[in-house]
């Protein structure tokens, strides 16, 4: 709980609510309906997610909880195109997912959606602005530079772009990594624990970060986390177990969604 | 702790298939030379066993020292009965061989042999090996032939066929065939060993009348002596009995001179074979070297956890050198398979290319045992033995703590180390090649020298391949974008493991260009000659018979010939002079009158010899050894010794490499064996070297294997001889770059999986199957294209100072193949693609969601 007393942002009104440009836009940019993932047969049977459903709108940001074995980290991958459910529907912006092949797919991961892992989130021969703008060098696409230097003045890194990432501090590490998620204007961000590995200050200031994204440049960022205090950055807050959508939180404040783990752990 | 060893082999099979191989192919090598070389001594001294089975003495004309031809070679007439008087003697058979210069069909065909002779056929010797399986022996007018042989040519019983040896020809019928009659009682046909060797078998009539030899006279006596005397004894009282003339050798000396010359001839080759192994096992060196360091430091955590867990420094390194010593061994084991495959395998290749039927026993001698398990293990443990050493020295917590470890700085005692060794290695090879004295002097500081270049080079590689990789990276990511960018930061992030790969391909390539260079060198050389120093237009030389006097008179009297000059073939005698004496030399006759006005020589000093005197043009590198120059006398030994002047010393080498005197003066002194055997000419104004040609060809119209070279030929023969060198050393050295591209796939394949993680975040984030394995092939292309830069670079130095040390008249200047070059970059670029096929494969096929979240 120490974290929660040493946020700048804790107890701070919550801007996304207030914000007029994310309220404006609240057209669908991705989702799933009846999402399955089963491991196995017969006796062996796991079953990792058990039909969800759940749609993501742009310019919000989502955060995923539930206890470790949950689903989260399934349903995050099976979102981003990384693993296939064995039932159900996956959306992003206009594609089903499950029509796509393998080469559809990595487009669709290049040009769509943005991608923020725990760690190892960047190319080490790569310098920062080569990692930023990684995804449309793949795709042979020209970088949009007005959104280019909005992004990277947003991230703060304008100093150290010819810096490779050993030479970058872990939280500006992950900054790099949220603005190579941006740089591509993606129809949705999926950030899987990216405050994993980070101590309170670092992890607020790339929560912060995250959090502009979405209310200054009306980004959609769908993020995994088991951290209470970061989880209370979303607009809401959902929760998984043994697989299953339980329930979910607007709005939520780090007492609101520990008092909700609580109760699902219970 | 083996079984660790065990385990940790099981997991990575492909790995060390692969590192194994490279040791295979090496021992393979190694294998291949002893196992050939044994076999050819083997195979020889079984035929020469077979051949001297009956035998306790021989006797043979004594070598008379200036006698040029050995058709003379005749033991004193009654010698057989001074034999066949001697006390212990049981059975003495005198035996006669002449050469033949063709067999021809009855349709007037030559029958191609490589060289042929009559021999006696003796029906109650015996010492005879033939055996007739087909047909009847030999009576007058008829003659019986191996029948191998016969198969080859298709000669049959009943042909007919005329002998000619000189000026003599005769008429035979083939009347049977024979076969060799072996150990076991059974017969074979003879074995030819590449070339076809052919005696024709016929009754004493023909022999003597072909061979134009005394009645009554043997080039060879075979002595059986009686059972239970001492050939010692008889050898003694025949040495007393025959005097001087004629030596007398018992069976062992007779086998032990055979076999030494063979055995001598055969070393050679096991010498060359062996050195170009030599460099293959280096080479798999360097890759051993690189796997092994690659997976320890991929498996650092392991290490850190048996560290953790108790595992001391010493186990840890006698592990990993278990590891590499069991992998040395079992590849040691399969190369020794594997090489003796190639072996049967190459010499049924040899006996379908040369149409012969070669049968080599395979031999596995103790030797080549030890010396390939030597060789495998050997090099395994010694190349591993730095990565276990670093292995063992990894403290637990760093290795636990999941810190990658980031590849070592590239230390500047390393540098500075190899700037030394470099250095030392090139003043070694200086020395080598300008300072030297002696051959072991100069073979020992050129090794020195090539041993220093390459550790120098590889010493410093990494620096240069951060470099390099720099310059290539721009390059190929203008070609292949962020693929190719990506890809040259990655050879640029462990530079001591690109340059440790390429290093291994630097070898070959560095040896395949330094040939190239000096061949090319000296062609060019050899051009300039032929169109500045050569004034002739063309010559005429005969392989048996010599010119007819009334053909060369004919040639020299016609108009379309300008100036034209006779010569001899070099007479292989001895010289004696100050400080030397009864030293081998080819002495030339020519008609020194017209020496200077077709060919420019070169003198360094003098002139050509006079018309008519004892005068003698030298060879540069004769007079250099034995200190002559002009005025000093030396004594040449004809028939009797005469005292020649030397006139001049003479620094070509491609036209005449011969002691040139004229012809006039030593016809005399050898008498009857001066024969004129080649013509050099010139065209006359006003007259094509075409009209000239055809009244020269006209004219030499009857004369048997007569050749008409001019320059264009002479050039092409030179050139060409030039490119068969230059391919049988491409070919040896090809095992070696073989074994360099498996190195670079072999690394490739390590670093696609220590870098899982990077390429699954590559492919999350957008980076296509394609991209992916365009990535990895450009990896590869950086390395080979790096590893044919070092190698082109270092060939190019080794060639350009092998040429400078090189006498001017071969190579004068450096030719700097450009295109063959070129041509190799290229190659050693497209092979490295080919090599990281199976990398970029496994990397476009990496699971995005297993690679992102390997821990």
């Amino acid at each position: 709980m120490e974290n929660l007393t040493t946020d700048p942002h804790f107890n701070q009104p919550r801007p996304a609510s207030t914000n007029a440009t994310a309220t404006l836009n609240r057209s669908e940019v991705g989702g799933a309906s009846g999402v399955s993932k089963i491991y196995g047969e017969g006796d062996n049977q796991v079953v990792a997610l058990d039909n969800v459903d759940v749609t993501f709108t742009q310019g919000e940001f989502t955060a995923i909880m539930g206890p470790s074995g949950s689903g989260k980290s399934t349903l995050m991958h099976c979102l981003a195109g990384l693993d296939r459910p064995t039932g159900g529907q996956v959306r992003i912006g206009t594609s089903n997912l499950e029509t796509l092949n393998e080469k559809r797919l990595t487009e669709l991961r290049r040009d769509k959606i943005g991608f923020v892992f725990q760690a190892f989130n960047l190319v080490p021969t790569l310098n920062a602005a080569e990692n930023i703008v990684l995804p449309m060098r793949l795709a042979g696409t020209k970088p949009d530079p007005v959104w280019l230097e909005k992004v990277i003045a947003a991230v703060g890194l304008e100093q150290r772009l010819n810096h490779k990432p050993e030479q970058l501090s872990g939280g500006q590490q992950q900054r790099v990594a949220v603005a190579r998620a941006l740089a591509s204007q993606p129809e949705i961000i999926f950030a899987d624990e990216p405050t994993g590995n980070c101590d309170s200050v670092t992890s607020s200031e790339i929560l912060g970060f995250m959090r502009m994204a979405v209310d200054d440049l009306n980004q959609t960022i769908v993020m995994v986390t088991h951290d209470v205090s970061a989880a209370s950055y979303a607009d809401r807050v959902l929760f998984l177990a043994d697989g299953a959508l339980v329930q979910s939180l607007e709005n939520p404040t780090p007492d609101s969604v520990l008092t909700c783990l609580r109760t699902l752990t219970a | 702790m083996f079984y660790l060893s065990l385990r940790s082999l099981l997991n990575n099979k492909m790995r060390y298939l692969l590192t194994g191989l490279t040791v295979t192919l090496g021992v393979c090598f190694i294998v291949v030379s002893f196992s050939l070389s044994d076999g050819f001594r083997q195979a020889f001294s079984t035929s020469i066993e077979q051949e001297l089975a009956a035998i306790d003495v021989a006797v043979i004309p004594n070598e008379v020292s200036g006698i040029p031809s050995d058709t003379d070679n005749v033991l004193p007439a009654g010698s057989l009965e001074k034999v066949n008087k001697t006390a212990g003697v049981a059975d003495a058979v005198g035996s006669v061989t002449a050469d033949l210069s063709s067999v021809e069909t009855a349709a007037g065909d030559k029958l191609n042999f490589d060289s042929s002779s009559v021999g006696l056929w003796a029906e109650d010797s015996p010492f005879r090996n033939e055996s007739i399986v087909d047909g009847v022996a030999p009576t007058d007018g008829q003659f019986v032939i191996d029948s191998a042989i016969a198969e080859q040519l298709d000669m049959k019983i009943g042909d007919k066929f005329t002998l000619k040896a000189g000026d003599k020809t005769d008429d035979l019928t083939l009347a049977g065939l024979t076969e060799t009659r072996q150990a076991d009682g059974t017969t074979k046909p003879a074995e030819q060993f590449g070339e076809l060797v052919a005696t024709l078998w016929v009754p004493e009539r023909t022999v003597y009348e072909l061979g134009q030899f005394d009645p009554g006279t043997y080039t060879l006596i075979l002595v059986k002596t009686v059972d239970g005397t001492s050939v010692t004894e008889v050898q003694q009282s025949l040495m007393s009995n025959l005097g001087d003339d004629v030596e007398v050798q018992n069976v062992q000396e007779l086998a032990s001179e055979i076999q030494a010359s063979v055995d001598s001839q055969i070393a050679v080759m096991e010498r060359v074979l062996l050195g170009f192994a030599f460099v293959s096992i280096a080479v798999a060196a360097f890759i051993i070297y690189n796997t092994f360091a690659m997976l320890i430091s991929q498996r650092m955590r392991e290490i850190g956890l048996l560290r953790a867990i108790g595992a001391g420094t010493r186990q840890i390194r006698t592990s990993v050198v278990s590891e590499a010593a069991a992998i040395g061994l079992i590849a040691a084991v399969v190369g020794i398979g594997l090489g003796l495959l190639v072996k049967i395998g190459l010499i049924s290749l040899l006996s379908s290319t040369l149409d012969a039927d070669l049968e080599l026993p395979t031999v596995l001698s103790v030797r080549t045992v030890v010396a390939a398990l030597m060789a495998g293990v050997g090099v395994t443990v010694v190349a591993a033995a730095v990565p276990a050493l670093r292995a063992g020295s990894v403290s637990p917590v760093v290795a636990m703590s999941g810190i990658s470890v980031k590849p070592g700085n590239i230390s500047r005692g390393r540098l500075l180390l190899g700037a030394v060794v470099f250095i030392v290695g090139i003043v070694g090879g200086w020395f080598g090649l300008f300072a030297a004295s002696g051959t072991t002097q100069t073979i020992t500081s050129l090794a020195v020298g090539a041993v220093g270049v390459f550790a120098g080079v590889v010493a410093i590689s990494p620096l240069l391949a951060i470099g390099v990789s720099k310059l290539l990276g721009v390059l190929v990511s203008r070609i292949f974008g962020l693929s190719g960018q990506i890809a040259a930061e990655n050879s640029r992030r462990s530079p001591k493991r690109t340059a440790t790969t390429s290093a291994a391909l630097m070898i070959g390539l560095a040896l395949v260009t330094t040939t190239l260079v000096v061949g090319e060198s000296v062609k060019s050389q050899v051009s300039e000659t032929i169109d500045t120093r050569l004034v002739a237009d063309y010559a005429i030389f005969t392989d048996e018979d010599p010119i007819p006097e009334s053909v060369a008179t004919e040639i020299e009297n016609r108009p379309e010939i300008g100036i034209s000059m006779r010569g001899s073939d070099g007479f292989f005698t001895t010289a004696s002079g100050d400080g030397f004496s009864n030293e081998e030399h080819y002495v030339d006759g020519v008609q020194v009158q017209n020496l200077g006005k077709l060919f420019d020589l070169d003198f360094s000093e003098g002139r050509v010899p006079s018309s008519g005197t004892t005068e003698v043009a030298i060879p540069k590198r004769d007079a250099d050894r034995r200190n002559l120059s002009v005025g000093d006398t030396v004594t040449i030994d004809f028939l009797e010794p005469a005292t020649f002047t030397v006139s001049g010393v003479y620094q070509d080498v491609l036209i005449f490499d011969s002691w040139l005197t004229d012809s006039d003066v030593i016809g005399p002194l050898a008498g009857a064996e001066f024969e004129t055997n080649w013509m050099a000419m010139s065209v006359a104004d006003g007259f094509t070297p075409e009209q000239a040609k055809a009244v020269t060809e006209s004219a030499t119209a009857d004369i048997e294997g007569l050749t008409i070279e001019d320059r264009a030929s002479f050039n092409e023969e030179v050139r060409s001889q030039i490119d068969t060198v230059l391919g049988i050393v491409s070919a040896l050295l090809l095992l070696s770059v073989l074994i360099a591209f498996i190195g670079i796939g072999l690394t490739l394949a390590l670093s696609v999986f220590e870098r899982t993680r990077e390429l699954g975040l590559l492919r999350a984030v957008g980076m296509s199957r394609r991209q992916m394995k365009r990535m990895v092939r450009t990896e590869a292309i950086i390395i080979a294209l790096f590893g044919a830069l070092l190698g082109i670079g270092i060939g190019l130095l080794f060639g350009s100072s092998a040429v400078a040390a090189l006498p001017d008249q071969i190579a004068s200047a450096t030719t700097v193949p450009i295109v063959r070059l070129s041509l190799l970059a290229l190659t050693a670029s497209v092979v490295g693609l080919v090599a990281a096929v199976l990398p970029a494969r496994r990397a476009a096929r990496l699971d995005v969601l297993d690679a992102i979240s390997v821990e």
